[in-house]
């Protein structure tokens, strides 16, 4: 059984409880109609006032004249009871909740988590965060066309005044898949651009209050959290929109080391109030692990993109944010989502030293203390003679 | 609608009740029932199951049970052992899923809908859906491969790659 997807789509029809047929003619019998006539003979007005909020379907409401009969499918009749029997309840759908309700669970239980766990940072003078970046490029040459998938492995070792080391190392560079080095071969071979290609390092001190030192100065009330957040994702005036950059920085606020337990539950709360928040569902990561994820999606590139962050609801702690390409929404058999960029966070911690995770590389290499001639105090990042990037 | 209400529900019987108590809530709410019907009514009835579900006090079961008719039902020319091996892992992958892809596999392959319709059932926008379906169906693939088969996802045609970079372009 390998004819790939109508063999899958065939055996999960055969799993259907409803076999083909077995409700024809349903609608048609006495017992339908029975039904239809009593509910046709309420008072739609007088019955029963609004729907009961856990029935009205979270969908947009929309305006129809006030009645047209229409053949509703209604099947209520005799069938073979087999597939019954199968699959009581193949489905059995976590609850059948609403995706509010799920979205809202979620992010409650990985709050109540959050605000349960100590600080990442705890009492190391420094603090230390590795993330990789995964940025997917697409190259055009001869009327073709291939995807590289770029990766960056970027280091930050953090003191308390903000200021603190840099280290960027750009991964190789590969192929998404066989067919874009085909694409690739067809066009000539061409050279990759060298820029963020190939090995390549830099490393470098940031001055004071640039790396990731705001996060002691965020409200912890989620009302006035979201708002804060809103406003410096707009400042930023990234190309995305709004409500992606928002989620961007709910997730670095939570991979912060520094970042409160009482904080890090706001951020949780704070983004079920981003706009067009939705819940994904189980995830994996770009690492492959597995986690829950929400997002928002747009269509400001020019086709739909998802903005989702990937986080563990044992331990909420966010694992990636990713910028997804998804096919538009008119094909019923849709290619596969394309991921364009990502940032998986690997390590989140306190560190005594700056140079901790390096090893010989920067063996030696510690700020010192440098006071200029205004009074304000520096840390100096020196790089003894003889070492250099690679 | 008799169909979607059965493959949710733990009996004939309770899925019949569901249907009528879907219709009743859309004669209520004439009003914001849309031109197309059908996506809102399975939402509302989704939502009806749940209720009928927390009311009994029923525990979400762990996965289906495997019709016997569905597995001995060999095709012509296959071995009757070799067959029904292959469907049981195969609904043994799909009873190892969770709820949530489960449901959005069946929505496609059992109820029948198309991806937009889909995401109206269960209230998220159709690019959400078509990414859930996508890594559902990965899932499901994943999941045959620990039972040891090959099913294989149809290779990608050629596909209109997103531009990520339009300085990259070159003559």
């Amino acid at each position: 059984m390998n004819n790939g997807n109508d063999d899958i789509k065939r055996e999960l029809r055969r799993l259907d409880p409803v076999a083909p047929g077995e409700l024809d003619g349903a609608a048609e019998t006495d017992a339908a109609a029975g039904m239809l006539a009593r509910i046709v003979a309420t008072d739609p007005d007088a019955a029963a006032g609004p729907a009961p909020a856990d029935q009205r379907p979270a969908l947009p409401e929309v305006d129809v004249p006030r009645r047209r009969r229409r053949p509703l499918g209604l099947a209520l009749g005799a069938a073979t009871a087999v597939a019954v029997a199968v699959l009581v309840a193949v489905l059995a759908l976590s609850g059948g909740g609403s995706e509010e309700d799920h979205l809202s669970a979620a992010l409650d239980a990985a709050g109540a988590r959050a605000a349960a766990a100590p600080s990442a940072a705890g009492a190391k003078p420094f603090t230390y965060l590795k993330t990789r970046e995964i940025s997917v490029r697409t190259t055009d040459a001869d009327r073709r066309s291939w995807n590289v998938d770029q990766s960056t492995t970027r280091e930050e070792w953090v003191t308390p005044d903000g200021s603190g080391r840099l280290r960027i190392v750009a991964g190789p560079s590969r192929f998404v898949g066989s067919g874009d080095r085909v694409e690739w071969e067809g066009a000539g071979r061409p050279q990759f651009l060298t820029l963020g290609f190939g090995g390549r390092t830099e490393d470098r001190w940031i001055s004071a209050g640039q790396l990731r030192g705001r996060v002691v100065s965020l409200p912890t009330e989620p009302g006035a959290l979201a708002v804060r957040l809103t406003e410096e994702a707009a400042d930023e005036g990234g190309e995305g929109p709004l409500a992606a950059a928002t989620l961007q920085l709910v997730a670095e606020d939570l991979r912060n080391p520094v970042a409160s337990p009482e904080l890090r539950r706001a951020l949780y709360q704070a983004a079920k109030r981003i706009p067009g928040i939705e819940y994904l569902g189980e995830v994996t990561d770009p690492d492959g692990r597995n986690g829950v994820g929400i997002g928002v999606t747009s269509s400001n590139a020019g086709y739909p993109q998802l903005y989702s962050m990937i986080f563990d609801p044992d331990t909420s702690q966010v694992l990636a944010t990713e910028t997804t390409a998804l096919p538009g929404s008119g094909a019923d058999e849709p290619a596969g989502p394309t991921l364009l960029r990502a940032t998986v966070y690997e390590e989140a911690h306190g560190t005594h030293s700056l140079s901790e995770k390096e090893g010989t590389w920067l063996s030696g290499f510690e700020p010192s203390a440098y006071r200029d001639q205004g009074g304000s105090d520096y840390l100096i990042y020196r790089v003894p003679d003889g070492v250099g990037t690679d | 609608m008799l169909g979607f209400a059965i493959r949710r529900s733990d009996d004939r019987a309770t899925a019949e009740e569901a249907v009528s108590e879907t219709f009743l809530v859309a004669w209520r709410r004439l009003d914001a029932v849309p031109d197309e019907p059908l996506p809102w009514l399975l939402g509302v009835a989704r939502k009806v199951i749940a209720n009928q579900r927390r009311a009994a006090g029923r525990r979400t079961p762990d996965g289906p049970l495997v019709p016997l008719e569905a597995v001995a039902d060999p095709a012509p020319g296959a071995g009757i052992a070799e067959l029904v091996a292959d469907r049981e892992a195969f609904a043994e992958a799909f009873a190892a899923l969770s709820p949530a892809d489960r449901e959005v596999l069946a929505l496609v392959n059992w109820d029948g809908l198309s991806p937009k319709e889909a995401a109206t059932v269960l209230g998220c926008t159709p690019a959400t859906f078509y990414l859930r379906l996508h890594r559902a169906r990965r899932r499901l693939l994943k999941e045959l491969e620990a039972r040891g088969h090959s099913f294989v996802e149809r290779a990608a045609g050629p596909v209109t790659r997103p531009r990520t970079d339009a300085t990259e372009a070159r003559p």
